[in-house]
């Protein structure tokens, strides 16, 4: 039986995919391999599952790179990935950071079960161009320094404080992916969403190397069987974040789509100050990284 | 005037009697602490007057009151201890005869005493297993995480250090009958 | 192991240690060690636990406690607190249970100026008592309305164990800290009431006294108007910043408590000596509480990690209770537990059920927060184990024995328990704002 946690509420929608994988290889894999779901945030806090998987506490996680960063800096090359998770295991990416995993944390990457979301800068004061200066963002370490070079305010506010901040101007928006919006009820206090996106949303699947390791050849075989399945899902995605979309336009959210010359600028600004947390934190795998990881910066 | 006078005394501190430099320690701990708190609310309102008047922020505020919060509660904990001051539910303490109750005071010394080095002890091997993993805390402010280990591991140092102080007095004191 | 061996062994460890006298935070910290042997898995889970220490400090939304409290120990060591008292004093006349009445006005005013119940109950105790004793007031209208009056503090914002309740729970600290408001200020009404009325069917509790001041019209109001009016400015910095949407609630707290202290110099009240021993205070007052939260947060992750919180919930699921009868058993639970531990205690043992039962059952979680901090106040004045008798204990002279600190309890506890009901019966009282401000 392996222990598993995952980062994400019950209910989310970051969770919904891992709960099938879950379900599948219960169903499937009598006799080869059970998965037992100890809990989410209420009994790991997020950003110590990567650690936990580290140290063998639990032997597979949904979780983010964004919450390991801390051991392994080029986890976040995830988020900055402009290749589908196809491309990268053709072109060797995947092989590079699963690597870099195995040798740093512990842990191995088995696979990636959310691909081609987009995080949105949600405001209430219409933006007109690439310069966002003068708006007070409420932000996460992720896209930090991305909103510092457009000249906004990124500000620290615990997710239950939102809500209040949002409606008191405390806040003028805040940075969120194109799903999960309505989750936190942030939509009553919510004017625009940009366009376009910046980043690609990510969660994975990540097992203890030891536990990887003591694995039979049919254990092994039978998982990677169930990755795939997973993966394969994640071109619904797109989808469903354009019914998000649709939702959020009938809750009253409009749209600004940034003119093309300053959404390019936008967009540059948003992987050059992604990848330069890399550099600084890596800068032997960074590289390397880059290269097979985004398209052509 | 009555409410004067009242006021002028205060609740009566409860402390135990030692000298040296060790309450010296113990109330540096404290003093430790209780700045920290000072410096937390003055950081917080420069940072909400900066924002409100347009200076930009304090990019760093919000980190640095989480580690101050932390900070000061792992150092003015063992001050507490000192003063005896952490919260117990003592209804059946204090319902048993004097040896009973001098008997449970050992056993309370000697638990505290090995919690507190256990985790002492684990704040330490932990703190070794970031440096040598080479973690590092990517918020604004960046620096090795292990740093984030040393409070605990020296709040629970000075904790086991206090309860056995605690005990060793426990097992020196006349039995009062 | 099965869930309800580790629920068992978890709580079992827990009563066990907590029975002989051992502080609470370090028996949390015995059973942490203990079930993360267990089910982190070994030495590894040990260095997990510790993580997970230091994690669950390192969170701005525990901020406001420290802060809120430093409001009040400002106030109350620079002497600020005593000249608004007496002012109030002065105010009233001629009313029966003139003291009485005054203990309850100046600690309702207190409440709104002190997140920390403790030292609004310490400084009426430290304040009033002595006068009223003197005067030969009966003990129970003596020390009754002392107690009740200071568990209000932590109901009427600032509060700081409304702030971890919010934290630990889940529910919007700000809304919270609103809901409190009505009930507190209702509360206050009845002992009000009560004290009135008691005192003027049996003037013995409390003989009139000669040496109330006659002063009249502008010399009656003058030292109202000079020493308690300005003070609400210290509430109205805390809500108006954050109503102006100048800070977030978290925020407000720190310009609650700078504010406090712009008051006191303003009052030339400030000396170096004051803001030592009001900052040393907080220290002592705050971090009893926080080093609590470093133990408990990760028991209660260690519970929920162990499989006894999840398997529990779905044992009750099974009895299919309705909401009502499930905030009646949760309330229930918390009057029971409240009489023999302290609130903190009591938060961290009961919210890894409680909330995502109420979350399963769709109960409004502000409601049973606002509810859960009313149970909880009472657990101050209910016997055995009460934190608000044992402060009067400690203030009060030693003629007067414990039984009739538990006996001048009494009839406050009773009227909490009706404010309770009220709650229950009409959400209104506890939700009826918070919607409002939004
Ligand atoms: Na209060
Ligand atoms: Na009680």
């Amino acid at each position: 039986t392996l222990k598993a946690v995952t980062a994400f509420g019950q209910d989310t929608f970051f969770n919904q995919r891992f709960k099938a994988f879950v379900e599948k290889v219960n169903t499937e894999g009598k006799g080869i391999m059970k998965i037992q779901v100890i809990g989410g945030p209420e009994s790991m806090p997020p950003f110590e599952v990567g650690n936990a998987l580290r140290a063998g506490v639990v032997d597979i996680a949904n979780s983010t790179g964004v919450f390991h960063a801390n051991m392994v800096p080029e986890a976040l090359a995830m988020t900055l990935a402009e290749k589908s998770m196809a491309e990268l295991r053709a072109n060797g990416g995947y092989a590079l950071l699963d690597e870099i995993h195995r040798q740093k944390a512990n842990m191995v990457w088995l696979g990636r079960v959310s691909d081609g979301l987009q995080y949105h800068v949600y405001s209430n004061k219409p933006v007109s161009s690439s310069d966002l200066s003068g708006l007070k963002l409420r932000s996460v370490p992720v896209y930090r320094s991305f909103f510092q070079a457009v000249g906004a305010t990124p500000l620290q506010v615990p997710p239950g404080e939102v809500y209040t901040a949002l409606e008191r101007g405390v806040v003028d928006g805040y940075g969120w992916p194109s799903i999960g919006v309505f989750d936190l009820g942030w939509q009553e206090k919510t004017k625009f969403r940009v366009e376009p996106g910046f980043y690609n949303v990510e969660v994975s699947l990540f097992m203890n190397q030891n536990t990887w390791k003591k694995l039979d050849a049919a254990q092994r075989a039978f998982l990677e069987k169930q990755v795939a399945w997973a993966e394969s899902q994640n071109a619904n995605d797109l989808k469903v974040a354009e019914e998000e979309k649709a939702r959020q336009a009938k809750a009253g959210i409009q749209t600004i789509n940034l003119p093309g010359e300053q959404a390019a600028i936008f967009r540059a600004k948003a992987y050059d100050a992604g990848w330069k947390g890399i550099e600084q934190a890596a800068p032997q795998n960074a590289p390397k990284l880059k290269a097979l990881f985004s398209n052509g910066r | 005037m009555a409410l004067q006078s009242a006021a002028a005394e205060g609740p009566a501190p409860s402390g135990a009697p030692s000298g040296g430099m060790y309450h010296f320690l113990m109330i540096l701990c404290g003093v430790a602490g209780a700045m920290l708190f000072a410096a937390m609310a003055v950081l917080v309102c420069v940072d909400v007057f900066m924002r409100n008047v347009g200076m930009g922020n304090i990019s760093w505020g919000v980190e640095m009151t989480e580690y101050m919060l932390m900070v000061a509660t792992f150092l003015a904990a063992p001050w507490l201890l000192y003063l005896n001051d952490h919260i117990r539910v003592d209804i059946v303490v204090r319902g048993v005869s004097a040896p009973v109750a001098r008997g449970l005071e050992l056993i309370t010394d000697a638990f505290g005493f090995a919690v507190c080095a256990v985790l002492a002890w684990q704040s330490v091997v932990v703190a070794q297993d970031a440096a040598a993993q080479g973690s590092m805390v990517f918020k604004v402010l960046i620096f090795p995480e292990w740093w984030l280990n040393v409070p605990m591991g020296l709040s629970c140092t000075l904790l086991a250090i206090e309860f056995a102080r605690r005990f060793q007095r426990g097992l020196r004191a006349p039995e009062r009958n | 192991m099965e869930w309800y061996s580790a629920l068992l062994l978890m709580l079992g460890l827990m009563f066990a240690f907590m029975a002989i006298g051992i502080p609470v935070a370090f028996t949390f910290l015995g059973v942490n060690l203990v079930g993360a042997w267990l089910f982190l898995g070994g030495e590894a889970g040990l260095g997990q636990l510790v993580r997970n220490s230091v994690g669950s400090i390192t969170s701005f939304s525990l901020t406001p406690i420290p802060l809120f409290v430093l409001m009040g120990e400002v106030l109350f060591h620079t002497g600020l607190a005593f000249r608004a008292i007496e002012a109030i004093e002065r105010l009233i006349n001629k009313l029966p249970g003139r003291l009485s009445v005054v203990a309850v006005l100046g600690g309702t005013t207190f409440a709104t100026l002190s997140g920390s119940t403790i030292a609004n109950t310490a400084m009426m105790g430290g304040v009033m008592l002595p006068q009223m004793l003197k005067r030969g007031y009966h003990p129970t209208m003596a020390m009754g309305p002392i107690m009740a009056v200071g568990g209000i503090a932590m109901l009427i914002p600032p509060s700081a164990l409304a702030v971890m309740l919010g934290s630990l729970a889940g529910i919007s600290i700000a809304e919270l800290l609103i809901g409190g408001i009505l009930p507190g200020l209702l509360m206050a009404l009845c002992f009000l009431g009560y004290v009135i009325i008691r005192c003027h069917i049996n003037p013995e509790l409390a003989p009139a006294d000669e040496s109330a001041t006659k002063a009249e019209g502008w010399e009656r109001w003058k030292p109202f108007m000079r020493d308690v009016v300005p003070l609400f400015a210290i509430f109205v910095a805390v809500v108006g910043s954050m109503l102006a949407g100048w800070a977030s609630p978290t925020e407000s707290a720190a310009i609650g408590a700078v504010a406090s202290v712009i008051a006191t110099v303003f009052y030339r009240a400030l000396t170096w000596q004051a803001l030592y021993k009001s900052l040393m205070e907080t220290a002592q007052v705050s971090v009893v509480i926080l080093f609590v939260l470093v133990a408990s947060t990760t028991f209660a992750q260690l519970l929920s990690f162990s499989g006894a919180t999840s398997g529990l919930l779905s044992l009750i699921n099974e009895l299919q209770l309705s909401p009502l009868m499930l905030v009646l058993g949760m309330l229930a639970i918390l009057l029971v537990l409240g009489c023999v531990i302290d609130q903190i205690s009591m938060m961290m043992i009961t919210l890894p059920f409680f909330m995502p039962l109420a979350h399963a059952a769709g109960i409004d979680p502000v409601w049973l927060g606002v509810m859960m901090l009313v149970a909880m106040e009472l657990g101050l004045l209910t016997p055995p184990f009460g934190l608000l008798l044992m402060v009067m204990q400690s203030v009060a002279p030693p003629s007067i024995r414990l039984q009739q600190i538990y006996g001048a309890a009494m009839p406050f506890i009773i009227m909490e328990v009706a404010v309770l009901g009220l709650v229950i019966a009409v959400p209104w009282l506890a939700i009826g704002l918070p919607r409002m401000m939004n």
